[in-house]
Parts: C-alpha cells; sequence; structure tokens
C-alpha cells in the first residue's frame, strides 16, 4: 500500500463501518485507476507524495454525511417498506373498491329487485338512507374504485385525486350528520390519509402492479360481499348483521396470513415485504374492528349488538394470533438486512411488486 | 445534486445509462459518463459510489462479476431490468419535456421576426456598435 492509498482510506473513515465493509475495497480501486498515469517518473511522484484533490474528499465528506442523516441515501430496508407500502396501499384501496362495487349491486337490488334474486324485505326499504346520502356514498365507492383501477394501471397521480375525492362524502356527513365522538369515523379518516400518503411509494407514472390477481381479487370480492350481504338481508338479519364489514376485512386478512405463514420459508423471513405488509394490514384491519366495536358498544343498546361485539371480538383475537407473528417475523427479517446494503425485495418469488 | 421530479438524480441518470451499454467496473462508469455527458458530468468517486449505493438497493444495479487486476479487486455492475425501466422512464419524460420547450421556442420566434436572428441554439448577434469596425 502506497501513502496516496493510505491518505485516501485515511478519509474513507469518515463513511460508516457498514458501508465501508462493501464498498472501501471498490472504492479505492476506482480511486488508484482515476489517478494512474503512463509516465512511471510522475506515477512514482504521486503514489508518494500525491493526495485526494480536494473535490474528491469533499465527496466523501459528502457522502458521508448524507449516509449518517439518511438523506437521499436508499437505505437496504427500503426496498422492502416500499414494496410492502405499495401491497398495504393497494389492499387498502382493494377493501373499498370491492365495498364500492358491492355497494352498487345491493343498492341495486334493494331499489330495483333483482328477478332471479329474492325481493328484499320491506324493513331495509324503510331504513335505507335519504337518497342524497346514498348517492354520495355510492359515487364514493365508485371514486374508490376507479382510484384502486387508476393505481393498478400506473397512474399515481390520478388515483391520488380520485381517493381525495372519494373522502369528502365522509368527511362532510361525518362532520355534518355523523356522531362526531364515533371512533370508527375518526380511524376511518386517519387510515385514508395514510393510504393518500402510501401513494408516494409508488411512481408517478410507468412501472405496474401485476394486474391480474388484484383484479381477480375485485371481481371475487365484490361478488362474495354482495352475496353476503343479500344473503344476510334475505334472511331478516337485524340492521347490524352478526358478520359486519370489519369482520369480513379480519377474516379475509386472517386468511391470507395463514396461507402466508404456511408458505415454505415465510417463518423463517424469506419474504420480508409480503411479510411486512401483512403486519401493516393486520394492524389496519386490527384497528378498525376495535374502533367499530367501541362504536357498537357506545352507540348501541348491548342486547341489539351483543352477537356482532363477540363476533367481533373473536375476529380482532384472530388478526392478533396471526398479527404478532408476522410483525416478529418481519422485525427480525429488516433487522438482517440491516448489514448488507445488495438485499434483493421478493414478493413470493416474483421479484418487486413495480 | 439535481433531483428529477422522479427521484433520479442526474448521475443516477448518468450511471444508469452507462451500464445500459455494457457491465463496467467503477472507474469505467467515470469514463463512461464523462463521454456521454461530452465531458459536463465528472464523477468524484465518493459520488459515483454514493449513486451506487442506492441504486443497488433499490434493485436497479447489480453485480455482475469481480476481476483481478494487478492485484486489485474489480466489480463490474450491470443494469436490471427494473434499472432499465427506470432509465427508459426518465428518457421518455427528458425526450417529452425537451420536445415541449422547443415547440414553444419555435412558437416564441414566429411570433416576432426580429427574433428569427437569435435563433434557437444560435448564439445571439452582437449588438451593432457606432464603434464597430473603426477600429
Amino acid at each position: 500500500m502506497n501513502r496516496l492509498e493510505e491518505r485516501y482510506r485515511t478519509v474513507l473513515r469518515v463513511l460508516p463501518e457498514s458501508y465501508r465493509r462493501q464498498w472501501e475495497e471498490d472504492m479505492v480501486s476506482a480511486f488508484l485507476e482515476s489517478t494512474a498515469t503512463d509516465d512511471p517518473e510522475h506515477a512514482d511522484y504521486l503514489a508518494d507524495f500525491g493526495r485526494p484533490g480536494l473535490g474528491e474528499v469533499a465527496s466523501v465528506l459528502a457522502l458521508g454525511t448524507r449516509l449518517r442523516l439518511g438523506i437521499g441515501v436508499a437505505r437496504p430496508q427500503s426496498p422492502v417498506w416500499r414494496a410492502a407500502i405499495q401491497v398495504a396501499v393497494l389492499a387498502g384501496l382493494l377493501t373499498h373498491a370491492v365495498f364500492g362495487a358491492s355497494d352498487v349491486v345491493v343498492r341495486w337490488w334493494l331499489s330495483a329487485g333483482v328477478s332471479w334474486l329474492p325481493a328484499p324485505p320491506s324493513l331495509w326499504l324503510e331504513v335505507v338512507a335519504p337518497p342524497l346520502v346514498a348517492l354520495a356514498w355510492l359515487a364514493a365507492g365508485l371514486a374508490w374504485l376507479a382510484a384502486f383501477v387508476a393505481l393498478l394501471f400506473g397512474q399515481r397521480d390520478i388515483a391520488r385525486w380520485l381517493a381525495a375525492a372519494a373522502m369528502i362524502p365522509s368527511v362532510v356527513i361525518g362532520t355534518f350528520a355523523g356522531p362526531v365522538d364515533s371512533v370508527e369515523l375518526w380511524f376511518g379518516w386517519v387510515f385514508n390519509a395514510l393510504l393518500l400518503l402510501g401513494m408516494s411509494a409508488f411512481p408517478a407514472r410507468g412501472p405496474r402492479a401485476r394486474r391480474v390477481p388484484w383484479l381477480a381479487g375485485l371481481v371475487v370480492g365484490s361478488v362474495a360481499t354482495a352475496a353476503i350481504w343479500i344473503f344476510l338481508i334475505s334472511a331478516g338479519t337485524p340492521t347490524i348483521p352478526p358478520l359486519d364489514w370489519p369482520t369480513e376485512c379480519c377474516a379475509a386478512l386472517v386468511v391470507a396470513a395463514v396461507a402466508h405463514l404456511a408458505m415454505p420459508g415465510a417463518r423463517r423471513g424469506r419474504y420480508p415485504a409480503a411479510t411486512l405488509a401483512l403486519a401493516l394490514l393486520a394492524a389496519a384491519a386490527f384497528g378498525t374492528r376495535v374502533a367499530t366495536l367501541l362504536d357498537y358498544l357506545s352507540h348501541g343498546r348491548f342486547d341489539e349488538v351483543s352477537d356482532v361485539v363477540a363476533v367481533g371480538t373473536v375476529a380482532a383475537v384472530a388478526v392478533l394470533a396471526v398479527g404478532v407473528p408476522l410483525v416478529v417475523i418481519a422485525a427480525s427479517a429488516l433487522r438482517r438486512l440491516a448489514p448488507t446494503a445488495t438485499a434483493t425485495v421478493t414478493l413470493h418469488g416474483e421479484g418487486t411488486l413495480t | 445534486m439535481r433531483v428529477t421530479p422522479q427521484g433520479l438524480t442526474e448521475p443516477a441518470f448518468f450511471v444508469l445509462t452507462a451500464l445500459a451499454g455494457a457491465p463496467r467496473h467503477g472507474y469505467g462508469i467515470v469514463g463512461e459518463v464523462a463521454e456521454l455527458s461530452q465531458g459536463r458530468v465528472r464523477l468524484k468517486i465518493g459520488t459515483l459510489y454514493g449513486v451506487l449505493n442506492r441504486l443497488v438497493a433499490e434493485g436497479m444495479v447489480e453485480l455482475d462479476r469481480e476481476e483481478v487486476q494487478q492485484g486489485r479487486l474489480r466489480r463490474y455492475y450491470r443494469l436490471t431490468e427494473s434499472g432499465g425501466r427506470a432509465l427508459a422512464a426518465e428518457a421518455t419524460r427528458q425526450a417529452a419535456n425537451a420536445q415541449a420547450a422547443s415547440e414553444r421556442l419555435r412558437s416564441w420566434v414566429a411570433a416576432d421576426g426580429a427574433r428569427v436572428r437569435v435563433g434557437v441554439g444560435q448564439a445571439p448577434e452582437a449588438p451593432a456598435t457606432p464603434w464597430a469596425g473603426t477600429a
């Protein structure tokens, strides 16, 4: 090692140790090549008396500062977080889209009837919301559906505007017509705001998510949800059926989590992004379930809500049972990724989402 | 360091472009970027490895192979499929920007015949001065 190399390595000490472990030899090699000269005499002089130029030193100092402050430098966990947030945001939008689409079907059935389906009971015809409010909720559901499709087709900015528009009825109706102490209302606002923020994890345009599985989820979810509601209403269930929408979300999450954890290697953190995404969704499902249960208990008569509270409590416990292992596995996988910057992110072996 | 709206800095854009040709090692990338930018962008080693670290972590660039040259390790890096897509998207965006600017400039020049003398991409003519040609 000549003096020039020693001096350059001294400069590199401003970089974090973990970074140097990965890049130092490469940087030294590139730097020495950049100082190479065909003149042997000049090369000898540089080897003994040469120093890294001010520009080189400044670039290393700037890199060290950025690395230590985490500014503009991707940490190895970042791709995992980005992929996980993308999946979680799409799943959140899918949930809204499914309820929006099934709402259209159920309202159509309630208002017009469908010849091959049983007629809706008259009680339900009386409890449907006033036309303007119903129309607002319908529009919101369709806007969520459009936002989901836009994001799926790589149009993040359009999706963001549609999602923001979809939130308006909830904010207006919730503020002026809903119970202001509703935990569910506040949780919904926070959840939707996080969805909007989470869209930043997508590129503005361009690389698209894999569409077929998500669109299949939309169709299957919408049909299943509409069928459940039509069955419950036809069966003459009370206004709040035991199987309400937060429990449906919890059930879908538990099924997805169990299927994921059953995959080979998943419990050892082989798919960190998918595990982290499910952990984020478990937190959202648990929060939604608890918020709605608190509302039932504070605003309903216990004999009216006892069934839904019992089923909902079981759903919340089930989400906790799968959520805790998901969080533990995801945290462990992220810790393992920390020392190396060359981690590749895989979602069930299919590469990154986008 | 300039950052484009998509988050691809100018050095990152040139590094990806340099790797689009063939896998290259660190100093090879520096040379290729200088050539691609006609000498305008001369990457310092610290800057290059900051960019490479980010691109590798984001899955846009990956290790191609390792060679030993004169007793020193040389790592070659290559563009990934994801890096190629990001570069293509950025190139399309920049081309659209350039086209929009060119069209506006053409309209601007056409709107005033006197501006034709300036022209797009030409140096403005020196203003006529009373003492011009009298030296």
